[in-house]
């Protein structure tokens, strides 16, 4: 009977251990870290590259690699294309690719290789197949050729399109090894990245394993695990307890906390990104008056200093003070002032006339549908912001939305949030698109003839000087006409444990997995 | 107004149960003159100030108030939970009289729904209405309500097949009450302590649901200053402003306990059975209540004696 007990004590101890090991599995015998451990707050929910933008997680998992890379300061350096450049016409690229860089399955990246890739995804995402026509709206191709034996690519574009490499550095034109059996949604497609997507439960947790065959050099871990931790102080527990060794958008309290206990590498960019809100023209706030007093009714500084505790930096217009874009040149006038922004209301006529604390345009009590995705504390920005504009009589109802995309398309809201990337092909041409009239993603309504004229000028200038000048002049209209409600420039964090080295915030916020985060020796 | 003195007198913890629930109460009717500081006025650069002097409970991350803002809460969580019992305790009790009276295919239909109803892991059900209806205080209560009727519905049902075929019920058809006459006078006041204490002791949780919903997001709305709400918004600060979530959490665990406590002690002042026993020394007294004990022994005796000749 006593041997029978202690039998059934010796396999639960077993048992235990076995499981106790299985906790560890990040490292091996000899102690050394074989696993990166990530926690992210944004996942998607497929791997196919042509799919809205979850092209950009395949990228920032390290799976997927692109022709041209940005630097930090959004300039273009090689990656699996050495070089680039432009013929007389202005319409004619080509694209001289690196030697030996083979795909993950052990196939070389061929010119041709490369051709296939880029007409599967314009296949894949045309609107005539029931695609985005996300990529076609950065450009439009009349031919695409290889050259094998060259190992060049010849894109010629149906218009000039200054910014191509650019374009060829947006995530969604990373290179795969197309094959049409594979399903992309769940298998991810075969790219040249340092390491290889094994598994992916939807926006939840994905797998990835080295990649053999990698081009460029040493992978440094077996396996890479990226779990999506939605809520920002979990994601901060999970590296004080060590699970993640890594963890993105950390929040600025937290990250004094860790700050103070020592052991973690925090890096903070200002990045691309510009958090705004776009008005509907369409309603209340068409009205001008009205949008300058909610300009000027709201202190911007403060909401990014203090409420957001630094994780905005502000400004006013809507391409970031820190890029290179004219933002010194430019002049507001509808900074902070509540007292102005009650007086030109009252001016207008649009005063309280029945006690209620609202004042009303057209007899109409102005209330504001104020929509937010709960993401880049743009939730806490636009209550701040609904508490300012309280103090002068306008009511914001702020909702939050699961995507702010609907909402945009279907024109149901007087404010909503957005958090762009304001250079997607390192400069603000595309992004300026949204107040260009005659474009598909207007969503305020906006029309301005000069901001038209302006713009179409930029799209097809090559001259870098040039293109910064229109680009000063736009965003000069935009703020002259109260456009849009501009929160700041949203800056990345990248907190990482002092079991890694090299993980870093880069500004482009497409590179999170790189080669260069290896096990800290 | 002397019967409800003596129960008081009675029943002290009940006494004091009630005392503080009307504290709570009288805390949610007069938050405007309890409030030190209106509790959306937002002063954004006193953020997340620690609990002071000035501000007792702190500033939350807009800067406003966050002892005033827990004192409002009170209105926003304790109407919703009073409102909310009173929905499902007469919509349900109303379903289950009609079922149990009528009974047959009427009966069927709504114990059925009920059993579909309940078939149902509740809070999560009740997100997904709040979900559809989209999110706002009234549609969780109506949320909430949809999932938690069930409850009173099958409770009074049962009680009402209890006493539908008594001696006194048929009496009374008899001598021609009506159908609205017999479930006003008898079937609904036989069912009602019962379902009072159910519903007393269910204040407590459904404010936790309330609480929970807001916490998801399907319930109160900013800037309405809600406990649930108030968590959730405050959960991002768990290590740099902990206040932020001891302070609701506190409010929500005193006002449902004291509330949980009241419904107890309610079961045990209602209680039927201790009120038969009231009754009981009431009418008779002891003496006469030893002699019937004797008499129906005498009784059984003369059976018994009768059975030997």
């Amino acid at each position: 009977m006593k041997l029978k007990k202690i039998g059934v004590l010796f396999v639960i101890a077993i048992l235990a251990v076995g499981m106790l090991s299985g906790c560890s599995s990040s490292e091996t015998e000899t102690g050394e870290k074989t696993q990166l451990n990530v926690a992210t707050e944004l996942f998607s929910d497929t791997l196919d590259p042509a799919v809205a933008w979850d092209s950009w997680f395949v990228m920032r998992w390290g799976a997927g690699e692109t022709l041209v890379k940005f630097a930090d300061d959004f300039s273009f350096e090689p990656w699996l294309a050495e070089s680039w450049d432009v013929a007389e016409d202005n319409l004619t690229w080509t694209f001289k690719l690196q030697e030996g860089v083979k795909f993950s399955n052990g196939d070389a990246m061929t010119a041709t290789k490369v051709v296939e890739s880029i007409e599967k995804l314009y296949a894949d995402t045309a609107v005539e197949n029931g695609g985005t026509g996300n990529p076609q709206s950065y450009f439009t191709y009349s031919s695409i050729t290889a050259d094998d034996a060259a190992n060049t690519v010849t894109i010629v574009t149906t218009e000039p399109v200054p910014d191509l490499p650019g374009c060829m550095a947006y995530p969604w034109m990373l290179i795969t090894n197309v094959d049409e059996s594979r399903d992309l949604t769940t298998q991810g497609p075969i790219c040249t990245g340092p390491y290889v997507i094994e598994s992916m439960t939807p926006d939840t947790e994905v797998t990835l394993v080295k990649n053999e065959n990698y081009w460029d050099g040493q992978v440094p871990f077996e396996t890479v695990s990226i779990l999506k931790v939605e809520e920002p102080s979990t994601r901060t527990l999970a590296l004080q307890d060590g699970s993640a060794d890594m963890a993105l958008s950390i929040s600025a309290a937290d990250r004094e906390t860790l700050e103070s206990e020592g052991g973690y590498e925090i890096s903070v960019v200002p990045g691309s990104r510009t958090g705004f809100a776009h008005p509907n023209l369409n309603g209340q706030l068409g009205n001008d008056t009205l949008r300058q007093a909610v300009l000027m009714a709201i202190d911007g500084e403060t909401i990014a200093d203090v409420t957001t505790n630094g994780s905005y930096t502000y400004g006013y217009a809507v391409v970031s003070s820190g890029l290179d874009f004219g933002y010194d040149e430019l002049t507001y006038k509808f900074s902070y002032d509540p007292e102005a922004a009650a007086k030109l209301l009252d001016d207008a006529g649009m005063v309280d006339s029945d006690g209620d604390g609202i004042r009303e345009l057209d007899g109409q009590n102005i209330i504001l549908d104020y929509k937010v995705t709960a993401s880049r504390q743009m939730n806490v920005i636009a209550e701040a912001q609904a508490a300012q504009l309280a103090e002068i009589g306008i009511q914001a109802n702020v909702s939050i939305t699961e995507s702010q995309s609907d909402v945009l398309k279907n024109g149901t809201f007087d404010l909503c949030a957005s958090n762009d990337v304001t250079t997607p092909t390192g400069d603000p041409a595309k992004f300026l698109g949204y107040w260009y009239s005659k474009g598909e993603r207007n969503y305020s309504s906006y029309s301005n003839a000069e901001y038209d004229a302006i713009y179409e000028k930029l799209i097809v200038e090559f001259d870098t000087e040039a293109r910064k000048g229109y680009i000063t002049q736009l965003q000069q209209i935009l703020l002259d006409d109260a456009m849009p409600v501009v929160y700041g420039y949203y800056n990345y964090n990248l907190c990482s444990t002092d079991a890694i080295t090299g993980a870093y915030c880069p500004t482009s916020d497409f590179y999170w997995v790189t080669k260069d985060i290896k096990p800290a020796e | 107004m002397k019967n409800v003195i003596a129960i008081l007198k009675q029943n002290p913890k009940f006494f004091g149960y009630c005392l503080l629930a009307l504290g709570i109460i009288l805390i949610a009717v007069m938050a405007p003159l309890l409030a030190p500081y209106d509790p959306y006025s937002a002063e954004l650069v006193n953020a997340l100030q620690k609990p002071s002097a000035e501000h007792l409970m702190g500033t939350d991350l807009l800067g406003r108030d966050y002892l005033s803002r827990i004192i409002y809460g009170t209105r926003a969580s304790v109407s919703s939970a009073l409102i909310l019992v009173a929905l499902i305790f007469s919509i349900g009790s109303l379903i289950g009289i009609l079922a149990g009276y009528f009974g047959g295919w009427l009966d069927t239909v709504l114990m059925r729904l009920a059993d579909i109803m309940i078939a149902f892991p509740d809070l999560i059900l009740a997100i997904a209405i709040a979900g559809i209806l989209g999110p706002s205080t009234t549609n969780a209560i109506i949320a909430i309500t949809i999932v938690s009727w069930t409850r009173y519905a099958r409770l009074s049902r049962s009680l009402v097949l209890k006493i539908r075929h008594t001696d006194y019920l048929a009496a009374a058809t008899l001598t021609g009450s009506k159908t609205g006459h017999l479930i006003g006078r008898y079937l609904a006041p036989n069912t009602l302590p019962t379902l009072i204490i159910t519903a007393a002791t269910d204040i407590g949780s459904v404010m936790l649901q309330m609480a929970s919903l807001s916490f998801l997001g399907f319930g109160a709305q900013p800037p309405m200053p809600e406990w649930g709400y108030m968590l959730s918004e405050g959960r991002t600060y768990l290590q740099s402003a902990p206040w932020l979530l001891v302070f609701p959490g506190l409010a929500i665990f005193v006002v449902v306990v004291v509330f949980n406590l009241l419904g107890d002690s309610l079961r045990d002042v209602l209680d039927p059975q201790r009120e038969l026993n009231i009754s009981k020394k009431r009418l008779f007294g002891k003496a006469k209540r030893n002699e019937i004990e004797e008499n129906r022994c005498i009784v059984c005796d003369r059976d018994f004696s009768g059975g030997d000749a």
